[in-house]
């Protein structure tokens, strides 16, 4: 089968055929998700190089279990649920402390620290202010509510589907994003950026 | 969140009205909250304003611009991935290998510390008998090869006179057709 052929076929039916053993019908899934993933990651984590070693790392352990997959849900859903592990995995590495920053405070209110690491090389690269003004608005927020936001203004999933791809009870995913976005408007109306 | 049904008079709360511009409430609820703003100026500005902040944020992430992937990135990846299920880096792979390592050293340290002669005697007759078979095998696989080699330079030897065309074309032709069937035996394996 040649490489157009491929493109026309649905996810579930290239699962398939790369779960029998057929390497293109595996990179045609990679070919169709790395740049979600790889962006997903890489909000996640701010930091390129490790986005790219865990997008890999994601996509070795979907290979490995394409026979235990669901056709039940969809494959975009399961390939998000294994990024959002790898990447919860990686910055527990990276920051033991981090294991706390999940629970909900007495309030109810998530206690996660805002980041302020020092810009990347890659980020100092970007020549907009603008750009930058609002990846820093992104990067403030704290990285369980910045993911829910990620992944439903960034990679339009449903409510639903980030409740499968985080764990979440859908009541948590709605209560959290609704306090996401307040964030988000107050970080905005401080920075003085239109529109809210 | 609450999640109750308000009645048309009542005012909303901005959680409320977020679930609705999110198109998360029933239909009778979303009638139901379009007729009370039609009416009320506080929730129409509460909708107001959860409509501009989704639109400012769905904005702001489309602004963000993606990581640049590195060229050839998927194909590395796929090669990554069947290496990996394939190679001793398997885990399956490796387990067996650990086993048999694990079941190696127990038996050696027996011997060791046992030191009984007919237990030793045994082992140095398997051990013999193991060698045997190698070399036996190597020294088959090594006529092969020598058969082979006998074959194709004769075969050149006939053709490199008449035409070196020939000659190449022969080689191409041996090549492919060892490329094939390494190609034939990979995928029967793995099928």
């Amino acid at each position: 089968m040649v490489v157009f052929e491929l493109a026309k076929l649905t996810d579930i039916e290239l699962v398939s055929i790369a779960a029998r053993g057929r390497e293109d019908g595996f990179e045609e899934l990679v070919r169709r998700y790395q740049r979600q993933i790889v962006s997903y990651v890489f909000r996640m984590l701010n930091d390129y190089e490790s986005a790219l070693d865990v997008t890999q790392e994601v996509f070795i352990k979907v290979y490995n279990s394409l026979d235990r997959y669901n056709s039940e849900y969809k494959f975009s859903t399961w390939l998000y649920r294994i990024a959002h592990n790898a990447a919860i995995d990686n910055i527990r590495r990276r920051d033991p402390r981090a294991q706390s920053l999940e629970t909900d405070g007495r309030d109810g209110v998530i206690r996660l620290e805002i980041e302020t690491s020092e810009p990347s090389p890659e980020r100092s690269r970007e020549s907009s202010e603008r750009r930058d003004e609002i990846r820093n608005v992104v990067r403030c927020l704290p990285a369980a509510y910045r993911e829910l936001i990620l992944l439903r203004h960034g990679h339009d999933l449903s409510y639903e589907e980030i409740g499968e791809v985080t764990g979440l009870p859908l009541g948590t995913v709605k209560n959290r994003l609704f306090r996401a976005r307040e964030m988000m408007r107050q970080i905005l109306l401080e920075r003085g950026i239109d529109g809210v | 969140m609450q999640n109750k049904h308000a009645t048309t008079d009542e005012c909303r709360t901005r959680e409320q009205i977020v679930l609705f511009v999110d198109g998360l409430v029933s239909s009778a609820e979303g009638a139901g909250v379009e007729s009370h703003v039609a009416a009320c100026s506080s929730c129409l500005r509460l909708l107001n304003e959860e409509k501009a902040l989704l639109g400012t944020i769905d904005r702001i992430m489309g602004d963000l611009s993606d990581p640049v992937l590195p060229d050839g990135f998927a194909a590395a990846v796929t090669t990554a991935a069947e290496s990996e299920i394939h190679g001793l880096r398997s885990a399956t792979v490796r387990k067996g290998f650990m086993i048999a390592a694990a079941m190696l050293a127990v038996c050696s340290a027996i011997l060791f510390v046992t030191g009984n002669s007919a237990v030793v005697g045994l082992s140095f007759g398997l051990g013999a008998a193991v060698l045997k078979m190698t070399s036996v095998l190597l020294h088959s696989l090594r006529d092969f090869s020598v058969g082979v080699v006998g074959v194709c330079r004769s075969l050149c030897l006939q053709f490199v006179p008449a035409s070196q065309a020939a000659a190449l074309a022969l080689a191409v032709v041996f090549i492919s057709s060892l490329a094939a069937c390494s190609r034939l035996l990979s995928r029967q394996e793995r099928s």
